[in-house]
């Protein structure tokens, strides 16, 4: 009893600790571009395209936006307004570790999936960079006055198409405009644990997305998209069935 | 109790005690007494209000140098003190000269002891709104870095910053400046940090474009544009949708700033292999190879005063920046997607400069509050 008597400090601790007696964990989501399933790195490095034609990639960037848990009950758990996830810059290593974001203290649990869109809610979009906070990661991206959007995603890179080890063919897709946003729901129970932090992986494959459902985009016809809103659909179209929960 | 009891009761006091204070918000330690040299000096800063352009993004203010009149005042009187250099011969505003919109119009600048710089000037325009770095190749995170810079750069200005704070010390009217702007109360409290935040605070006022013939057509529909211009205007933006050439120019140049803030190789140079580029620019910061040749693209505004042009001044004229994009550059294995052959005839190319001449904005330059003080 009496050597019970120094533990009580300690019982006590614990007992009066600061914190709110709920559980709370951090969520980070990681994302990797693929091709078929191989990080993309984006030094030159080629994949296959089509007919012996190789493409490579410079830049891979893309917003999404209103990033929700859904709780089992139907209602949701909002983590993020807006994330601007960057994949350019990456060597092989620095590729397959992809780029994350996290979101600290969200309620311990379980929860049915989680759902973001795939560029801009029309409600982001419709804000101009004048009127944005300047922490906001909306500043960090392109606004593109002339459409009255911000571009949402942005591949660029060169084809090489005649297989004579030069790539001469320039790529350049942007998405964007109201048109082309993207909400996806990714199933799958996510758990919350208290003081722990949960990684969900995600991968856009890009070979997905331009060699999709046996349909290649045509990067010989389009090589550069900014204006032609069908085109650009169906790059969303494709980019959004590239894009999934690991 | 007995004597155990008690000490184990007294234990769990103390710790619940110390517990429940460490519950509380951190209390702010009170100032210390202050005794310095200065204290007799009344400090009150004044706010300092940026202007706010219509179009223009909010600018990133650090938290933990607000903008002050005194700030901004103390910060342009060091820009414009060759205090700042090794035999009081040089300032910043030596190689950033007002009438070159802060550029110098040199290729290549010449520093304190006859040495040349590496890379041509850059004008300092707006550089409160860039948000990946300083710089050419954007090595410097923030303007309170590269403030220090320049100091200690051995071709530039070639002077140690312990020395230059103890010129400041014994100065005159630099102790109560820093007062004035920081709240110091001892001249012993100057510091290199607070001389990089005055100047940042300074440069972060030069915003430049509300004086332009640019504002006053596109954005304030105050007057119509020239054909030329018109015509320029279209091309650079790609707003003719097929009867006028795509000039792509907006990608890297996007306005309002006339930047994209990024890094990008726009074909200067033709390599066959990225470890060729004389200049590594970006490479040099990130060591991402693929990133070698790639340098900032700057804004355009002023861009009729900043010649010549490119990180190495290579063009003399907007007419030959303008060849050189209308050729497509030359390939290199990361020239940039963005970068192709224009086919823009002899009109066509003297319309696109027209448009670029709408970006000068003489107001910015005449500016008295970015002058000289002295
Ligand atoms: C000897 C000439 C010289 C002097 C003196 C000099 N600079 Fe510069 N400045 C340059 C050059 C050259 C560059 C571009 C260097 C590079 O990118 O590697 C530059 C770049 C800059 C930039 C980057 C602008 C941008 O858009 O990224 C800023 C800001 C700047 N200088 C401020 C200063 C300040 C402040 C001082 C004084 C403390 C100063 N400079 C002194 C030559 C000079
Ligand atoms: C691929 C992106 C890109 C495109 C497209 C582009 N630029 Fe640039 N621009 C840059 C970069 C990067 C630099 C700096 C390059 C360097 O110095 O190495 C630059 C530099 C310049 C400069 C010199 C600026 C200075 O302060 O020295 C001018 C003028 C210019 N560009 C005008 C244009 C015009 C006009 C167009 C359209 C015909 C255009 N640019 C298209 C990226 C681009």
């Amino acid at each position: 009893m009496k050597k019970f008597i120094y533990l009580l400090p300690f019982i006590a601790l614990t007992i009066f600790s600061c914190g709110d007696d709920d559980a709370v964990g951090d969520l980070e989501l990681n994302f990797v571009a693929t091709y078929d399933g191989q990080p993309v790195a984006t030094d030159g490095t080629f994949y296959d395209y089509q007919n012996d034609q190789k493409i490579q990639f410079e830049n891979i960037r893309f917003f999404i936006a209103e990033i929700e848990l859904e709780n089992n009950d139907g209602s949701s758990t909002s983590l993020s307004e807006v994330e601007l996830i960057n994949l350019s810059g990456k060597d092989a290593v620095t590729a397959a570790e992809g780029e994350s974001v996290s979101f600290e203290e969200i309620k311990g649990g379980d929860y049915k999936s989680i759902t973001f869109h795939i560029g801009l809610s029309e409600r982001l979009n419709n804000l101009k960079p004048a009127d944005i906070e300047a922490t906001s990661p909306l500043q960090d991206g392109t606004y593109w006055s002339g459409w009255g959007s911000f571009i949402f995603s942005t591949v660029e890179g060169k084809a090489d198409l005649d297989n004579d080890g030069i790539a001469e063919h320039n790529m350049v897709y942007h998405i964007g405009g109201n048109q082309s946003v993207r909400p996806k729901t990714f199933a799958g129970e996510v758990e919350i644990k208290n003081n722990k932090t949960t990684t969900l992986n995600f991968e856009i494959d890009l070979k997905d997305m331009f060699m999709g459902n046996g349909q290649p985009f045509d990067i010989e016809k389009f090589s550069a998209i900014h204006t032609e809103t069908d085109v650009m659909e169906d790059l969303a179209d494709r980019m959004t069935e590239a894009f999934n929960r690991n | 109790m007995n004597r155990i009891n008690k000490i184990s009761f007294f234990v769990l006091v103390a710790i619940v005690a110390l517990f429940c204070d460490s519950c509380k918000p951190d209390e702010v330690d009170p100032p210390p007494p202050t005794i310095g040299d200065l204290e007799g000096i009344n400090y009150s800063p004044t706010p300092y209000e940026l202007p706010r352009l219509i179009d223009f993004p909010p600018m990133l203010i650090p938290e933990d140098n607000p903008m002050t009149q005194e700030g901004v005042q103390l910060g342009r009187m060091l820009f414009f003190d060759p205090i700042l250099s090794i035999d009081s011969s040089m300032s910043c505003s030596s190689c950033h000269l007002a009438e070159k919109a802060f550029a110098d119009g040199q290729r290549f600048s010449r520093g304190v002891q006859g040495g040349i710089t590496d890379r041509s000037s850059m004008a300092i325009m707006n550089v409160g709104f860039k948000r990946h770095g300083l710089f050419w190749d954007g090595r410097s995170a923030t303007l309170e870095d590269q403030a220090l810079l320049p100091v200690e750069d051995e071709i530039e200005l070639h002077e140690d910053w312990p020395n230059v704070v103890e010129k400041f010390k014994r100065h005159p009217d630099y102790p109560t400046k820093f007062r004035a702007a920081f709240g110091i109360t001892d001249k012993s409290e100057i510091t290199k940090e607070l001389a990089g935040k005055a100047i940042a605070q300074f440069e972060r006022t030069m915003i430049v474009g509300a004086g332009s013939r640019y504002y006053e057509i596109f954005v304030l529909n105050e007057d119509l544009p020239s054909d030329e211009e018109q015509n320029g205007f279209l091309m650079f933006t790609d707003g003719a949708r097929g009867s006028l050439p795509d000039a792509q120019c907006f990608h890297c140049h996007a306005a309002p700033l006339f930047t994209d803030r990024d890094f990008r190789n726009n074909g200067l140079d033709s390599v066959a292999d990225v470890a060729d580029f004389k200049d590594y620019g970006r490479g040099r910061v990130t060591n991402f190879a693929n990133d070698n040749g790639k340098f900032a693209a700057p804004t355009l505004w002023n861009i009729e005063l900043t010649a010549p042009y490119m990180h190495d001044g290579r063009f003399q004229t907007l007419e030959e920046v303008i060849d050189h994009y209308a050729s497509g550059g030359h390939w290199s294995p990361n020239r940039d997607p963005l970068m192709d052959s224009i086919s823009l005839d002899a009109e066509q190319k003297a319309e696109l400069v027209s448009f670029l001449k709408t970006l000068t904005d003489t107001s910015f330059i005449n500016n008295p509050d970015f002058q000289s003080p002295f």
